[in-house]
């Protein structure tokens, strides 16, 4: 049995060096008309204040 | 009924799910149910008018976040669990006569991170050890239903497939010192000849040991162990070299070419899975315009592959499909 926690991390050299995305993300969840699954709409537009759609969607408290 | 049954012959889970032989079957377009609800119309499983990219949680899954008891009782040797575990349709998009290669590359990118949130919130539950991002395409793989969509399963386990896969990056770790994919990477990108497209963060290429006559894997250059690492220029790279190989194989044999398209992630156990590598693989079942290949004999009781052709020379025809993506301002 191969023991996982054994290693260290990996050097990564290019972490961080991307741009951010383009499009906001926004998702709405919803309880399926059987009133048991769920259902997720996801929407995208651009951000145009340049906030991160994640911490957008947390400031508002949306249903995520 | 629905539960997982031990297999002690290959130390694997097996999961039992009947209910899914009533599923529904290959339906005419005007009852699909992947398709927005038309006003006054059949009731789909999409009750908006339109969307850009829905998931629901499968009508008939194989796992459970709360699933029944098993409907008999283990042994010793023949362990039984409850299926726990959750299963997801990933709906790309309205159009239910397209396919993901169809749809503009624009769409693609945001299903990337519709991907991505997809594992970021799947992998929280304290149930899940695996999430498993896939598609399969074309009645030749067995789908059921047309529209375009794939799906998502999150495991109460690390599947075998993957638990090899993570076997041999770490063996090739502790003796090397360095990535198995990172060498792969290295060694396809050097050689060149089963090189099917590149960009600044993710190459394709028929590997060196294909399986499939048309096997093709796309690897991030950057070293990451899922989706969640890439920045939003390496999501649009991932979305731009899809877009181009989704393409290429529908010029292939100018028909809607079937595949398996799997995602390979790290697990979501809280282990340390650093020495692992983020990567896709599309298992086509072509193999000439008019042959599939079957998993036969070999295949299916050894899991010994025979492929009939040369990774360098079917790389090389899709090579010659390639063709630049048009990336619009906006969708």
């Amino acid at each position: 049995m191969v023991n996982w926690k054994s290693i260290g991390p990996m050097k990564d050299e290019q972490a961080g060096k991307n741009e951010q995305g383009v499009y906001e993300m926004r998702k709405r969840r919803e309880l399926m008309a059987d009133g048991r699954r769920y259902i997720i709409y996801y929407t995208f537009g651009e951000d145009s204040e340049g906030m991160p759609a994640n911490r957008r969607e947390n400031e508002k408290g949306e249903d995520v | 009924m629905s539960e997982l049954r031990w297999n002690p012959l290959m130390g694997e889970w097996v999961a039992t799910a009947t209910h899914r032989q009533d599923r529904t079957f290959l339906p005419p377009a005007d009852f699909c149910p992947l398709c927005p609800t038309a006003p006054g119309g059949f009731p789909t499983e999409i009750p908006e008018p339109t969307y850009d990219i829905v998931v629901f949680e499968n009508r008939f899954p194989s796992l459970a976040p709360v699933p029944p008891e098993p409907a008999v009782e283990g042994t010793e040797l023949y362990p039984v669990r409850p299926g726990q575990g959750e299963c997801e349709v990933v709906v790309y998009t309205p159009n239910h006569n397209s396919t993901l290669a169809d749809e503009p590359v624009e769409r693609i990118y945001k299903l990337v991170q519709v991907w991505t949130d997809r594992f970021r919130e799947l992998s929280a539950l304290e149930f899940v050890k695996y999430v498993f991002i896939f598609e399969n395409k074309g009645e030749a793989i067995g789908v059921t239903l047309h529209h375009p969509h794939g799906q998502i399963y999150a495991y109460p386990f690390v599947p075998p497939r993957v638990e090899k896969e993570l076997a041999q990056s770490l063996n090739h770790y502790q003796e090397k010192g360095s990535c198995l994919l990172c060498d792969i990477v290295a060694e396809e990108k050097n050689d060149g000849r089963r090189v099917v497209a590149e960009n600044d963060f993710f190459v394709a290429y028929v590997p060196f040991f294909a399986r499939y006559p048309y096997e093709l894997h796309i690897a991030s250059k950057r070293h990451l162990q899922d989706l969640t690492g890439l920045g939003g220029k390496e999501q649009k790279d991932l979305a731009e070299i899809l877009k181009q190989v989704l393409a290429a194989f529908d010029k292939l044999f100018n028909v809607s070419f079937p595949y398996m398209m799997v995602l390979h992630q790290r697990p979501s156990d809280g282990e340390n899975y650093d020495f692992y590598h983020f990567h896709i693989e599309f298992y086509p079942p072509m193999r000439t315009a008019t042959k599939l290949k079957f998993l036969a004999g070999s295949e299916s009781g050894a899991g010994m592959f025979i492929n009939d052709t040369l990774a360098e020379e079917k790389a090389a025809e899709l090579r010659e499909k390639i063709e630049n993506v048009e990336w619009k301002a906006t969708e």
